[in-house]
């Protein structure tokens, strides 16, 4: 089973392209507007929220449930486009409406201006100078339409596999060479893709079920759904919609069992392998019960990595080495196929159990894949209050996955603007030993020092400060102001920062 | 202790009304996002310290916590720098200004023989601008918070479309914030800010409103902004003050030690009350710090000798002053620590449940 994403921009020549592609290849072919259509029939504002974009960002912004609800209902529609069958789609941006799904052949349209200024004039008999503002606008309002629903830049390349100009290289060639691209088996869906995809389609599906009944319709929430079992996360002062959610979506499916779980905000723990019986568990679940949050957790399994693959796959034992076979012809890294089979593993199943016991569990999921396509795939994901990074690159030497750990974490940080810290680091935060008394007894003992200072010298430090005796040396005063004070802060808020993590108050 | 001229004795009573002004202008800081200033500047007042030395003083104090607050922010891409360093240009003139008054002012003395012992007219300029400016801001965020109440939804937006129907040039792009502004519009936003920063304290109050009603900016990057602003606004401020001698170093340290920890909880508040909720105690409070600031004018127009007050006015204008300033931070803090309680209540209830459920 192949996905293939068309992103064009106005009169870019996209449209007929993906048509003759899909001919070529006999995939089925679907347009966003088709799309966009059905999620009109099925209640969705889609033109109150294209108005909306003409508007100023202010006014947009607070459509946000408006815009969750049209992102659950397209995803919902592409998902079940998919599971009909091969797809050619063609929008603006098709391969972010499925995040965490790999092996999409994503490709971006572009064509030249002049080519663009020539099919308007000739399609709405318009003069050049029309044609030309036209593209300009419809192409504004696109970027911000984009923006708005993924926060990112549709035309940084980065986004696709594979940029096309149609300008030299014309419909039928571009066609005829990404049919050959499309047969490449990197862009076949696997097994582990295809059960991503479902389980997307169920928790689009139970998302915009929610949304579209009047008796949940109101609330933010947040729905992850793994092999039959849908996770709906909703906030505490919206509690009155948790006896609803059940029989709402009842009708649905493929929905063997519904959790509700009230959260405050939720948190994103990113493993490898999740051990309910590890230390950092306990700090976790503080962090969790402090912030009222819920805590999804994903388990990352690395395409990439070997070691990963050989624990996953059936029949190998511990510490027994699973060779490559030496005739292995280059497969496209579809060898991972064993890893649809693999449900949730018991050590991940007690964890979450852990969680349940507390009130904490926000569902969890796993994901296939780089650090890279975890990134694009957390790029639509945003409403976490943190990303914790737990247990990752295990197959390398300590050094080479502190380094590579920092890697990720410093590229999370810059581009999804939410707090993204080390699960050690965070077990660092809560732990009270040794270090920590040491930092309470310096912090202290500064602060006092700098106190007891002022308040014994407190008549020659304001004559000092204010006498007509020393006004010569007045910048001396004000250094001494502004040395002393950040001084006192700094080391009279460690302290109290430590006071108050003994008594679980930070 | 006379050789202490302008500034206070500190006696342990008064040192102990310091902290708890500071945990309570902390508690209510770390809770509305704001500096605490507005409670902590006419708490000072009440307790004879002159107007211009309350002012000094908070500016310094603000100036340590602003330090470490923007980092944090900063670290989590709250902070649009651009914008902070357009304003932090007018805003440096608008604290120089603001420090040129209420010396001035300071220096014409008045009511030697009061409890202010000579600083009426400073105490009177910075009661009626503290009165009239967080007034209109108290009026503003309650008529925004029961507006908001009705249909669930962010700030106002109304302001922020009429100012950007203003298109002087230079029109300048914020990508963080993601708004276009006219350079003059965010002159003007930075010169108010930092002369109400540079003579009532509470720059904040008026930078984060500003930025959220006026540029129409979320809330996260105007608090994040405000704070990174606040750095250099406290440095300019507090050498400016410490300058004209008006820093009281013993009061900075007496307000850090309960403003540091209370500043923890009220930051706690935020995360389990409703943003209604806390926009009402924020309106409420600080429209309760203008009633507490506005009582006390009578008593500085007496000094002055404007105003004929019969006896024992003075002290008992003095002390309602007191009781409505401490009323309205006390009933802040407790509204603040009863949601802190009942949201620890509400989870150990889930908790109690899903093991009864599992038993």
């Amino acid at each position: 089973m192949s996905v293939i994403t068309i992103s064009r921009g106005t009169f870019s020549g996209g449209n007929i392209l993906a048509t003759r592609l899909a001919e070529k290849l006999g995939f089925n072919c679907v347009s966003r507007e088709e799309l966009s259509d059905e999620a009109t029939k099925l209640g969705v504002p889609v033109g109150k929220l294209q108005m909306a974009m003409v508007k100023p960002p202010r006014v947009y912004r607070r459509m946000g449930r408006e815009r969750d609800q049209y992102l659950a209902c397209m995803t919902m529609l592409l998902c079940e486009k998919i599971l009909e069958g091969n797809l050619v789609y063609h929008g603006h941006t098709g391969h972010l409406l499925l995040p965490g799904i790999s092996n999409i052949l994503r490709i971006r349209v572009l064509a030249d201006m002049e080519f663009r200024i020539k099919s308007v004039s000739d399609r709405l008999k318009v003069g050049r100078d029309k044609a030309k503002d036209y593209i300009s606008n419809v192409d504004t309002d696109r970027d911000k339409w984009i923006k708005f629903l993924y926060g990112v830049d549709w035309h940084d390349p980065l986004h696709y596999d594979l940029v096309v100009n149609l300008d030299q290289t014309g419909i039928d060639n571009a066609a005829t060479g990404l049919c050959t691209m499309a047969e490449l088996p990197d862009f076949k869906l696997t097994p582990a893709s295809k059960m991503a995809i479902q389980n997307l389609y169920l928790s689009s599906k139970a998302h915009f079920t929610l949304t579209a009944d009047s008796r949940t319709s109101y609330a933010d929430i947040k729905v992850i759904a793994n092999d039959g079992t849908v996770q709906v996360n909703y906030l505490p002062q919206q509690s009155e919609v948790a006896p609803y959610v059940e029989e709402v979506l009842s009708g649905i499916e493929g929905i063997r069992e519904v959790h509700t779980t009230v959260a405050q905000t939720s948190l994103l723990y990113i493993q490898e392998k999740f051990d309910p019986e590890s230390s950092q568990f306990k700090y976790i679940a503080n962090l969790a019960r402090k912030w009222d949050a819920v805590v999804e957790l994903m388990k990352m399994v690395n395409v990439g990595d070997q070691s990963t693959q050989e624990e996953l796959s059936p029949g190998i034992q511990p510490g027994s080495y699973k060779p490559r076979p030496a005739s292995a012809e280059y497969n496209g890294g579809i060898e991972d196929d064993e890893v649809a089979e693999s449900h949730l593993d018991s050590d991940t199943a007690r964890y979450l159990d852990r969680l349940n016991n507390i009130g904490c569990e926000g569902g969890n999921s796993t994901f296939f894949g780089n650090v890279e396509t975890l990134l694009h795939s957390l790029q639509r994901r945003t409403n976490y209050s943190m990303i914790i990074l737990g247990n990752l690159f295990l197959s390398k030497q300590e050094s080479v996955r502190k380094r590579q750990k920092a890697e990720m974490r410093s590229l999370f940080s810059d581009n999804l603007n939410i707090p993204v810290v080390d699960a050690e680091e965070l077990q660092e935060q809560f732990k009270f030993g040794t270090k920590q008394i040491f930092k309470l007894i310096a912090a202290l003992s500064v602060a006092a020092i700098i106190f007891a200072g002022v308040f014994t010298l407190q008549v020659p430090i304001i004559n000092f400060l204010t006498g007509e005796a020393y006004k010569g040396y007045r910048v001396l005063a004000i250094l001494l102001v502004v040395a002393l004070t950040p001084a006192f802060a700094f080391s009279y808020g460690t302290f109290a920062k430590q006071v108050l993590k003994i008594l679980r108050l930070e | 202790m006379p050789e202490l001229g302008p500034f206070i004795h500190i006696d342990f009573t008064i040192a102990i009304q310091v902290v708890t002004l500071g945990f309570i202008g902390g508690v209510l800081s770390g809770f509305i996002g704001s500096g605490g200033a507005f409670f902590m500047t006419p708490g000072m007042m009440n307790l004879g310290v002159p107007g211009v030395i309350a002012v000094g003083t908070n500016i310094t104090h603000k100036f340590g916590k602003a330090l470490m607050g923007s980092r944090k922010h900063g670290e989590m891409g709250n902070v649009d720098r651009k914008l902070g360093l357009f304003m932090l240009i007018t805003a440096l003139v608008g604290i120089r200004i603001a420090v040129w008054l209420n010396t001035t002012f300071f220096h014409l003395g008045g009511g030697e023989h009061g409890e202010n012992s000579g600083s009426a007219a400073g105490d009177l300029y910075i009661s009626c601008i503290f009165v009239a400016v967080l007034s209109i801001v108290s009026v503003f965020i309650l008529k925004d918070a029961i507006r908001t109440g009705k249909k669930e939804g962010g700030p106002s937006t109304k302001m922020a479309e009429f100012f950007s129907k203003i298109k002087i040039p230079p029109i300048i792009t914020f990508k963080t914030a993601d708004v276009q502004i006219s350079f003059w519009i965010i002159a003007m936003v930075g010169l108010a800010t930092g002369y109400l920063a540079g003579t009532i304290g509470v720059g904040g109050f008026i930078g984060v409103p500003a930025m959220i009603y006026i540029f129409g900016i979320p809330t996260t990057v105007a608090a994040g902004t405000e704070l990174f602003l606040a750095m250099f606004m406290g440095a300019w401020g507090a050498i400016n003050y410490a300058w004209g001698g008006f820093v009281d170093l013993r009061l900075v340290l007496l307000l850090y030690l309960g403003s540091l920890t209370g500043i923890y909880i009220g930051a706690y508040g935020t995360k389990v009350v409703k943003e209604k909720i806390i926009r009402l105690v924020t309106g409420i409070i600080i429209l309760l710090c203008v009633f507490s600031r506005a009582v006390n004018i009578p008593v500085y127009l007496h000094e002055l000798q404007l105003l004929n007050l019969p006896g024992n006015w003075d002290a008992s204008l003095n002390n309602i002053s007191k009781i409505f300033l401490f009323t309205s931070g006390i009933s802040g803090v407790i509204v603040i620590l009863v949601s802190v309680f009942r949201a620890y209540r509400r989870r150990r209830k889930v908790q109690h449940l899903l093991r009864s459920v599992d038993s």
